[in-house]
């Protein structure tokens, strides 16, 4: 593995060897946790869901934060939430990279935590704070739970520790809640490979991503929420056309249906029951309209200290209590067709994600609306997962098969707050990511030395209509007229649509110094602190990993390096050469000690002086692709 | 990181106006295939720096090249020729009238929802989006903006390819919302 040289297909310079990747859906309600088998093994590269200890593959997205510091996650914190609500968070995903500021409507965080015990914030564009028994906790820190326990299970199953994820998130999500849903996992102690969309992992799980030009619509009907999204694939790329839903609506609600009819039949309240009575009706009512999918008809039956009583429901009756249900997820897909400049006969695939999508009714309308069935081969609840599953191990570097490439856009375009509170676009929506921008600015009164850039992201033109993402001083501007000096402001999205934001001026070189502020993040002290009390371990075993860690890191680097000199040493001169000869010795001389900071350091100096020649060796590669060279060679993967 | 600047030759295209739409798609995909940051997750840290901004650079060429607005504004830069884009002003009296009345039509079509009238505006729009560049592909013989070229025709050239993209995008987004 030379430095940013590809081998050749099928000339691996090192032997091929397994890494445990997994893919993790860390969904509103359930996650869950999948990864392909190695090859050889009897399941032989097929994507699948890791179960835990007692073969259950969902885990509630519920954590208990106990008043003894413990946790409780998944089941478990579902089995203390009765007894126990205020200690017990549950679709926190909700409130995932917000501030009070986005959530007006309570009812989002009632969903969470039914007190109103959230914190309060000083600044209500800081993230929620919600108090527990434990102390303050964020839906980062509980994500980051979830995400532990996952790992665990994996590394379990997968038999040692695992070295990297696909972490799935809604189309829809910005950037502040793609970052939230990055330091969740980095406070699990977990690496991130790559965040992909959900609905673009449910098409990789049914292999449309070798598919021809098309477009597809996923449909996620969930436990309490319904998303729709429009994807267009083209030449490799997948793009999110438009997304829709209602946050409120999901499979939750089918099953209330079914116990208003029981209650209206057996002509009681909901009141007349007591709590474990009416949990037991809605268990049974869940029980009920899993049946109806392969049966006609099924028995309710409510039995409480004063009512027996039993009826039948049909499947037609049942239909006719969620008609109006479905009925919304049809409308909602008709509005996002709109958006997407589509009609429902465009649609080549239909993709159904989530456990709701079971009830016949649902297929039926899918249907009937897209004139074609819907996919259904791979099991809904688990799709998502297995596709996030399948990218992992492309990433990690386990399949040859490197035809797999997602090539993402930007959900949301990103900009600027400019003089009356209006927003200049830096990056347009649907921009290819990685994306690079950089614009020029200058300032506005004569001797300013500071400015103030508030960056923001949405479509609409004032900046109140849009999200805040983050606010940026630069400061040390060297007195000017005004209009004089050249400030240029760099945009950098990464893969994972992640938004990066420099600044500096430019005309007289003074090195200006930048502060970010997130605005609804959680500062990055917080996280190491965080990431450090969630260590188990005692600190000498931590500090044992990091060094152990950084060593591996150091070693990979000098071999990547010196693989590189060996084959294309003549594209330095002495000077460089001397350079990157005594960086090398110096990471050499220090890698056997035991000073972590002392070798990542070294690590640093040697990846700064060969950051220009890992550039010309790139530049070299696509030179020679060009010369001599046809580009049905380059294709052929002779670069 | 000093990358490839023109984005002709890192695309593997000849430096002229007309581009091989499927040549400039292939080597696009061909080279995200071996730079792209997914091909490094499990590199080091300095190989995936370098894959974000290589990545991103080749995003920015391709958009670029296979824009004709963002392709002409390259080949002029590469001449040494620079296009403010918000501040340019067309000079040429016969076009800004045509301009006026184009405006107006297509104001009076939006107001009556007139499908047809639309329609025979988004054709007259794109023969003349296609007659302007291929005046702007004229002035370039061999790579080089011609000696014969003066600059402020070359900038007008420019200026209203960028007029007749603002009005044929905004003409089909009206198109498909009335046919919907």
């Amino acid at each position: 593995m030379a430095l940013l040289q590809i081998s050749e297909p099928g000339q691996s310079p090192v032997p091929h060897q397994f890494k445990r990747a997994i893919g993790i859906d860390l969904g509103t309600t359930n996650s869950l946790v999948a990864a392909v088998a190695n090859k050889g093994g009897a399941d032989n590269g097929i994507a699948k869901v890791i179960n835990d200890t007692e073969g259950r593959a969902i885990l509630p997205s519920v954590v208990n934060y106990a008043a003894s510091g413990a946790q409780y996650v998944g089941y478990e914190a579902q089995a203390i939430a009765a007894d126990d609500p205020f200690n017990t968070l549950a679709s926190f995903k909700r409130l995932m990279g917000r501030g009070l500021n986005d959530v007006s409507d309570t009812s989002q965080f009632q969903i969470v935590t039914p007190n109103d015990a959230l914190t309060d914030t000083a600044d209500k564009n800081d993230v929620i704070r919600i108090a527990t028994a434990a102390g303050e906790v964020t839906a980062t820190q509980a994500s980051a739970e979830i995400l532990k326990c996952l790992t665990a299970r994996a590394a379990d199953a997968l038999g040692g520790a695992i070295e990297g994820a696909v972490i799935t998130v809604p189309a829809y999500f910005d950037d502040a809640q793609r970052q939230a849903t990055k330091d969740a996992a980095t406070i699990a102690g977990l690496n991130v490979l790559r965040l992909i969309n959900e609905p673009t992992a449910a098409a990789v799980a049914y292999g449309l991503d070798k598919a021809d030009d098309r477009y597809i619509v996923v449909y996620d009907l969930g436990g309490g929420t319904f998303d729709v999204s429009i994807l267009q694939l083209s030449e490799g790329v997948f793009e999110v056309l438009s997304t829709g839903g209602n946050s409120a609506l999901g499979g939750d609600d089918f099953d209330l249906a079914i116990v208003q009819w029981a209650l209206s039949q057996a002509n009681i309240s909901a009141e007349q029951l007591s709590a474990q009575e009416y949990r037991r009706l809605l268990i049974d009512a869940r029980a009920a309209k899993e049946s109806l999918t392969d049966n006609d008809s099924v028995t309710v039956s409510i039995q409480s200290s004063s009512v027996t009583w039993a009826g039948e429901l049909t499947k037609v009756g049942f239909d006719a209590l969620i008609d109006a249900l479905v009925t919304a997820t049809i409308a909602a897909c008709k509005a996002s067709l709109n958006d997407a400049d589509l009609t429902a006969g465009e649609i080549a695939d239909v993709v159904l994600v989530g456990g709701s999508t079971r009830v016949p009714l649902v297929r039926e309308q899918v249907t009937a609306l897209f004139q074609q069935a819907p996919k259904t081969d791979v099991d809904p609840d688990q799709v998502v997962a297995l596709g996030a599953a399948i990218q992992a191990n492309s990433l990690i570097g386990n399949s040859r098969d490197s035809d797999l490439l997602l090539l993402d856009v930007i959900p949301l375009s990103l900009g600027i707050e400019t003089m009356g509170g209006l927003v200049e676009k830096i990056i347009h929506r649907n921009t290819s990511i990685p994306s690079t921008r950089a614009q020029e600015f200058t300032t506005y009164k004569d001797g300013q030395t500071a400015l103030a850039v508030h960056v923001v992201q949405g479509e609409r033109d004032l900046v109140s209509d849009c999200r805040s993402l983050a606010r940026f001083e630069l400061r040390g501007i060297p007195p000017m007229v005004a209009g004089a000096a050249r400030i240029e402001v760099v945009f950098n999205v990464d893969a994972d649509g992640i938004l990066d934001v420099s600044a500096k001026e430019t005309i007289t070189g003074v090195s200006a110094h930048v502060q970010v502020k997130p605005s609804y993040g959680l500062e990055e002290s917080e996280i190491a602190q965080m990431l450090k009390a969630s260590y188990s371990h005692a600190s000498e075993d931590r500090d044992a990993r990091m060094l152990a860690e950084q060593r591996v890191e150091a070693e990979g680097l000098v071999d990547a390096v010196n693989m590189a000199l060996a084959q294309d040493g003549h594209l330095l001169n002495d000077v460089e050469r001397a350079d990157i000869d005594a960086a090398i010795a110096a990471v050499l001389a220090i890698v056997g000690q035991s000073d972590t900071q002392a070798i990542s350091d070294a690590v640093a100096a040697l990846g700064r002086v060969t950051d220009t020649f890992a550039t010309r060796r790139m530049d070299q590669s696509v030179r020679a692709a060009l010369q001599g060279k046809n580009i049905e060679d380059v294709a052929d993967g002779s670069l | 990181m000093k990358l490839e600047h023109n984005f002709f030759t890192l695309m593997g295209q000849a430096q002229q106006f007309t581009v091989d739409r499927a040549a400039l798609k292939k080597r696009f995909r061909t080279l995200q295939r071996e730079y792209h940051p997914d091909r490094f997750a499990a590199k080091t840290p300095q190989e995936q720096r370098l894959a974000v901004q290589f990545s991103a650079h080749l995003n920015t060429a391709f958009a670029t090249l296979d824009n004709p607005v963002k392709r002409a504004t390259h080949m002029l830069e590469l001449s040494g020729v620079t296009i403010d884009h918000q501040n340019s002003t067309i000079k040429d009296p016969v076009f800004l009238m045509q301009q006026m009345e184009t405006r107006e039509a297509f104001d009076d079509a939006r107001a009556d929802n007139d499908l047809p009238a639309l329609e025979s505006l988004f054709n007259q729009v794109n023969t003349q989006f296609q007659a302007c560049q291929q005046d702007f592909a004229a002035l370039f013989e061999a790579s080089q903006l011609s000696a014969s070229a003066d600059e402020k025709k070359v900038r007008d050239t420019v200026g209203k390819m960028q007029f007749f993209e603002k009005l044929s995008d905004e003409l089909t987004s009206l198109i498909r919302s009335l046919t919907q």
